[in-house]
């Protein structure tokens, strides 16, 4: 009989265990082609950083169609559906930067979505939800750039692709149904 | 032995002649002549297919998108794998057990001759239904593969 090679741990477990300590809800947006994530206070921010073994509810947000929240290194895919707000429990359990990737493949600029992860301790993660708040860091949208300036190839054709979203976070980011049901 | 060739040559025999080339090229009933068909107009969308993925492969070189833009290269994608799935693998096969099948078991021709030549020629338009939707405004379908 073969023995199986030794795998890595995963990196986060998905559970609702009321023992543990819980961190604050995070709210994930996610839509064609971009993911934005919003921290208590209305600090916004296109990274997603979690406190290390925290239960941190994540509650999501599609805008258009059906995305993924997927993490390789977490082992934990989630599908988000444009309507109901989607909520998963995350418990990270090793500081480290991660990517996160959309698992359903969606069109033109598909391959510009995504988004880095960082777990780091408590501490660390305050430090970096007060330096945000005080500057808010965006990336370009790259789905975006590209639309209004394709770069130069030998053959362009011009097809159809659908719009990129204009990066808005927030109230305005919520799908109707949704916005609705909170206010 | 007699009896076989008195069959072969009788005037009420549905074979047709063997030493005519263009009955490959034209709608012929014979099993062996449709498997050499099938064989042959897979290879050529064999090709077809081959040149998408050298295209794929010319944009993937470099990591930057000068090759063909992100639709084309996604339909590009998607046509290569219909291609080779459709228009390869499976009438490469159909061609192989048209040709092989009667023979291993001894049998005049196919069950239903005419229905399997009307099936063989449903391919070609097929296939240039296919291709031909890199003509359209809006380009191929482009889900990946």
């Amino acid at each position: 009989m073969h023995t199986l090679p030794k795998s890595e741990p995963a990196y986060a477990v998905a559970s609702d265990d009321k023992r543990k300590p819980a961190s604050e809800t995070i709210e994930v947006f996610v839509k064609q082609w971009d993911w934005s994530f919003r921290y208590p206070n209305n600090i916004t921010g296109d990274e997603l950083h979690l406190p290390v073994n925290l239960r941190t509810p994540l509650n999501m947000h599609a805008k258009d169609v059906l995305h993924s929240f997927y993490v390789p290194e977490f082992r934990l895919q989630q599908y988000i559906m444009p309507g109901p707000n989607i909520n998963l429990i995350v418990t990270p359990k090793h500081i480290g930067r991660h990517r996160l990737k959309d698992a359903l493949f969606k069109g033109t600029y598909f391959t510009l979505m995504g988004a880095n992860i960082q777990v780091e301790s408590l501490e660390e993660y305050n430090q970096w939800l007060t330096k945000t708040e005080k500057e808010p860091k965006m990336r370009k949208n790259q789905a975006l750039a590209e639309y209004s300036q394709s770069p130069k190839t030998w053959f362009k054709t011009g097809w159809y692709t659908v719009v990129p979203y204009q990066r808005a976070i927030g109230r305005s980011a919520l799908p109707t149904a949704v916005s609705k049901e909170n206010t | 032995m007699d009896n076989i060739i008195g069959y072969r040559e009788s005037s009420t025999s549905q074979n047709e002649p063997e030493n005519n080339w263009r009955r490959y090229f034209s709608f012929s009933t014979d099993h062996k002549v449709i498997g050499v068909q099938y064989m042959v107009m897979s290879f050529i969308f064999f090709l077809v297919g081959g040149l998408l993925a050298m295209v794929i492969r010319a944009k993937l070189i470099t990591p930057q998108s000068n090759v063909v833009d992100r639709p084309l290269y996604n339909g590009l994608f998607t046509l290569h794998g219909t291609i080779m799935i459709f228009l390869w693998i499976i009438p490469f096969n159909a061609g192989i057990s048209n040709y092989l099948v009667p023979l291993m078991i001894g049998v005049r021709d196919i069950a239903f001759p005419l229905l399997n030549a009307i099936s063989f020629w449903m391919i070609p338009p097929r296939g240039i239904l296919l291709l031909s939707s890199f003509l359209l405004p809006n380009g191929t379908a482009q889900s990946g593969w």
